[in-house]
């Protein structure tokens, strides 16, 4: 109780997530009298992190930075414009679209924002779109990101859980595609109401013209997918070879960086990746601590005095992490949950890690878009200038759209991995 | 009191069932006062974290492979040497002989007591493509441990040994970012490698112990009593693991006769030089190793 | 998260008119570790491709997928430790953004008085780890080791064939880094502080 207390007690007052996990360790080392811990305290931290797939965070946030800067992500925006025809709210499934494609590329959704923040709110916005439901749309569409291969969150998930981070990218790869057709879904509605302009269709020659200029972009994910497959790359290297490409390309193709840029976003990426590397070394010496308490196994025998059915839990399950991701973000709440619920869903309910892994994620991306905790909010409402009191309430319908979309993969299995059993 | 006890291996593996039961057991002959907890999946860390905290006495138990103690010392690499038994039978026999005492002994020098031995299968080799002769599998890249033992074996066989972490393995079989493996029937079946394979080579070729240990530190806290009960129960339970793993493996491979892959038996002659090369390198590296093989040689006549 | 860190460049909250010796010091080493942090991650992004292009041509280099990771593991410290004279560590800001000025700059220094004490916990219990003084009047670092159950010097890496306490080093520098920023904040807090009486 004392180290919950603790615990909740710096969180409130804004200490940040990841010293609080490492104090909070110190806290329960002392209050259960174990002070032989701490002899294994600073090598547990530093064990935390040697782990293979976690070399992948540092690459996909690299590779994410080579493409703001290499003009990549502009090409892909073009590239949907051209490939729509004459529709009602046309830009609005263009912005969807290169959130799909940028989603095949990029590991993290408020990389994502950013990035599509700058190419697709403006454009939107000249062709008439109010600007809050186009940063509104911005935004839902980057909900996508973690969901469809590769995602950062699927890493730091199969790390945790142990399982192949493959597999957790194959099995995202359908509900990906339901929540890109539910959010169309979504968008047409929106389309009605707001009254959507209709954009006209670009000549042949002009979607020709696009097409061309995305030829190299579109490589990217060519190359991730396609060294893996060919048995030349684990995913990690593979997250290596493309960001050599997007480097090429931003270099020497598209000239929309010159070598002086490349430093700089070597720095950013080790800065943003060292954040959340030391925030799972932190969630580690925590999460051993209470293994070595053994609280999980407390847990585990608590929830199934609750309930014996698998539909049941996933349910108290989604109720709990939309719950966790209002006040906190993705990665510091699977942090928090999977080390403690993996294990119980398992061995207790029988359920499929893979499933778990996808419903677990998808439920906390939604946690960036919550308030009063939700980076993915701020960074679009900053990025479009719009209120995010504003945006929030725009994404409703969309939010509403994934709790359905999360509700079938708790019901249906096979939606996750089935696939995955398909291509065995 | 509460103890614990760590080990690598996931809830339905043999040595954590094994592990279990033992703890059980124990936990009913004194009353729970010796109650282990058991930790698997490498739940307090890896091997090399286990081991930092048994030797500072956080951790009381732990069932650890050779790796950590052959990096540290290379004559704990000897088990590991091509072909030193025959089965598991050997394995056995082996494993109770004098230099596996020991060496259990000289676990003190890093801070721990040695309690036993265990073992897993025996090592086969799983390929991606038709082996008909070693040359089928020379220049290609094989899965293994990165155990010097180990991977000097297979680059003397003339495979480039190539490390990879085993939650990696599946995805790298299937891609073919590795061509094969050395692994035992079990790992093969439960993790359906066998799927991507092409060959499955009944090799028997090396033998795969582990060592069951105590903390130095708490080993000392425990009353006298109680530790006869743990010994006498390791003894017993570890004991009947490799006993079991005749079966396991017997089991196993008529498990994987049942697929469409071909399993092709092949004994020392197969690999050609490569394992007198490798006594030889290895007599100089770990001196030991003599006396084991002179022990094998006893066992096997 | 690509948008966490906007620039390479120094962008503190907490620099006052004229930053003090403290202020200085502490952008100073955040830079150099933002630098250095960034140079890691060239070399892993290096090593990665070398390593499949090797492992492609079918002679695989087995040392490069351990010194990657702790490549990763010194980028990891190096840039977390700048980021925290950044104050770029994710929290929860709802309680601090709800209350009145006066009260927010009183709970800023709450926050940076109990990091700062956990830091210093975190010097204390890497110094006891690495014992310099005892060890420094061991005969050998074998007898360290019996002596004390500690096997820190003595243990070695799986593939590299250095010992792992080459590794391990970056924790010290951390901390002590850590401290600095951690002071250095709690004195940029208390300012806030007293500019609120
Ligand atoms: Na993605
Ligand atoms: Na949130």
């Amino acid at each position: 109780m004392l180290v919950a207390g603790s615990f909740v007690t710096l969180i409130a007052i804004g200490f940040p997530i990841a010293f609080a996990l490492a104090a909070t360790a110190l806290i329960y080392i002392f209050a259960s009298d174990n002070t032989v811990l701490l002899q294994s305290y600073a090598q547990q931290m530093f064990g935390g992190l040697e782990n293979y797939g976690l070399l992948a965070l540092p690459l996909f946030i690299l590779l994410g930075e080579m493409m703001n800067s290499g003009g990549i992500g502009r090409r892909l925006m073009a590239l949907s414009l051209a490939l729509l025809g004459r529709i009602k709210g046309g830009l609005a499934y263009v912005n969807l679209v290169a959130n799909m494609f940028m989603a095949s590329i990029l590991g993290s959704a408020v990389a994502q924002i950013t990035i599509m923040s700058k190419m697709a709110v403006p454009e939107m916005e000249r062709a008439g779109y109010p600007r809050d439901v186009s940063v509104a749309i911005t935004a839902a569409g980057s909900v996508l990101a973690p969901i469809i291969p590769p995602s950062m969150m699927f890493i730091i998930f199969g790390v945790i859980a142990q399982i192949p981070i493959g597999d957790l990218f194959i099995a995202g790869v359908v509900p990906g595609l339901i929540l890109f057709v539910a959010f169309i879904g979504v968008i047409a509605f929106l389309g009605q109401k707001h009254g959507f302009p209709t954009t006209d269709a670009m000549t042949m020659k002009e979607r020709g013209r696009a097409l061309i200029d995305a030829l190299p972009a579109l490589s990217i994910p060519v190359i991730i997918i396609g060294t893996i497959l060919g048995g030349i790359a684990t995913p990690t290297e593979a997250a290596a070879i493309a960001t050599l490409a997007a480097m090429l390309i931003g270099l020497f193709v598209y000239r929309d960086m010159s070598f002086r840029d490349l430093a700089p976003a070597f720095v950013r990426a080790a800065r943003n990746a060292a954040i959340v590397l030391f925030l799972i070394a932190a969630a580690q010496v925590f999460s051993w601590v209470i293994t070595f308490e053994n609280v999980p196994a407390t847990v585990a025998a608590w929830l199934q005095s609750l309930t014996s059915s698998p539909l049941v839990f996933l349910l108290l399950l989604n109720i709990l992490l939309l719950l966790l991701g209002t006040i906190t973000d993705p990665i510091p709440a699977i942090i928090l949950v999977v080390p403690v619920l993996l294990p119980v869903a398992m061995d207790t309910y029988g359920i499929d890690p893979f499933q778990f892994g996808v419903i677990v994620c998808l439920n906390l991306t939604l946690g960036l878009l919550t308030p009063p905790v939700g980076t993915g909010l701020f960074t679009a409402a900053l990025m479009g200038n719009v209120r995010a009191e504003r945006i929030a309430w725009l994404i409703v319908p969309f939010f509403l759209a994934s709790a359905v979309v999360i509700v079938l993969l708790s019901l249906f299995p096979p939606l996750t991995i089935g696939l995955k059993g398909l291509l065995e | 009191k509460d103890y614990r006890l760590g080990l690598i291996t996931p809830p339905p593996h043999q040595w954590t069932k094994t592990a279990q039961a033992m703890a059980d057991q124990l936990k009913k002959e004194t009353d729970g006062a010796v109650n282990i907890l058991i930790f698997p999946s490498g739940q307090l860390g890896n091997e090399a974290q286990m081991l930092q905290q048994l030797q500072t006495g956080a951790l009381d138990f732990a069932f650890l492979t050779l790796g950590e103690f052959s990096n540290r010392d290379p004559n704990y690499g000897i088990f590991l040497a091509p072909y030193i038994v025959d089965d598991v039978a050997g394995a056995r026999k082996l494993l109770q002989g004098e230099t596996a005492n020991k060496l259990l002994d000289q676990v003190d020098q890093f801070g721990l007591v040695g309690l036993g031995y265990g073992m897993a299968g025996m090592r086969q080799i799983v390929m991606a493509n038709e082996v008909d002769s070693v040359d089928d599998i020379s220049g290609k890249k094989i899965r293994t441990i990165p155990f010097a033992p180990e991977l000097d074996f297979w680059k003397k066989v003339g495979a480039a040994p190539t490390p990879m972490p085993l939650p990696a393995l599946y995805d790298a079989f299937a891609n073919g970012q590795v061509d094969g493996m050395q692994i035992d029937f079990e790992g093969t079946w439960n993790s359906k490698y066998y799927e991507h394979a092409d060959t499955i080579i009944e090799s028997n070729h090396m033998m795969f112990p582990m060592i069951a240990v105590a903390s130095g530190r708490s080993w000392q806290q425990i009353p006298e009593g109680d530790r006869e009960k743990v010994e006498a129960a390791f003894d017993s339970f570890l004991d009947e693991l490799i006993g079991s793993y005749a079966s396991i493996d017997a089991d196993y491979l008529a498990q994987l006769k049942t697929t469409d892959v071909p399993v092709i038996t092949v004994g020392r002659p197969f690999f050609g030089d490569a394992i007198d090369e490798w006594y030889v390198t290895w007599r100089e590296e770990a001196p030991m190793l003599t006396d084991l093989e002179a022990e094998a040689e006893k066992i096997r006549n | 998260m690509a948008s966490l860190v906007s620039s390479a460049e120094p962008t503190s909250v907490d620099v006052p008119q004229r930053p003090g010796g403290l202020t200085r010091l502490s952008d100073a080493v955040a830079t150099f570790d933002s630098w250095l942090a960034g140079l890691l991650v060239a070399a892993i992004f290096a090593l990665l491709i070398v390593n499949a292009a090797t492992r492609a041509l079918g002679t695989p280099v087995i040392w490069i997928d351990e010194l990657a990771i702790y490549a990763m593991i010194w980028a990891a410290f190096l840039g977390s430790s700048a980021g925290l004279a950044r104050r770029e560590h994710i929290a929860v800001t709802l309680l601090p953004e709800a209350v009145t000025p006066r009260i927010r700059a009183a709970l800023a220094v709450g926050v940076d008085l109990l990091l700062l004490m956990f830091t210093i916990s975190l010097g204390l219990i890497v110094w006891r780890w690495f014992d310099p003084i005892t060890v420094l009047g061991a005969e050998t670092l074998r007898d360290f080791s019996r002596a004390t159950f500690n096997f820190i010097y003595t243990e070695p890496t799986t593939t590299i064939g250095m010992r792992k306490v080459w590794f391990w080093l970056i924790m010290p520098y951390a901390c002590l880094t850590l401290n600095l920023h951690a002071l250095r904040n709690l004195a940029g807090s208390v300012r806030r502080l007293q500019e609120h009486r």
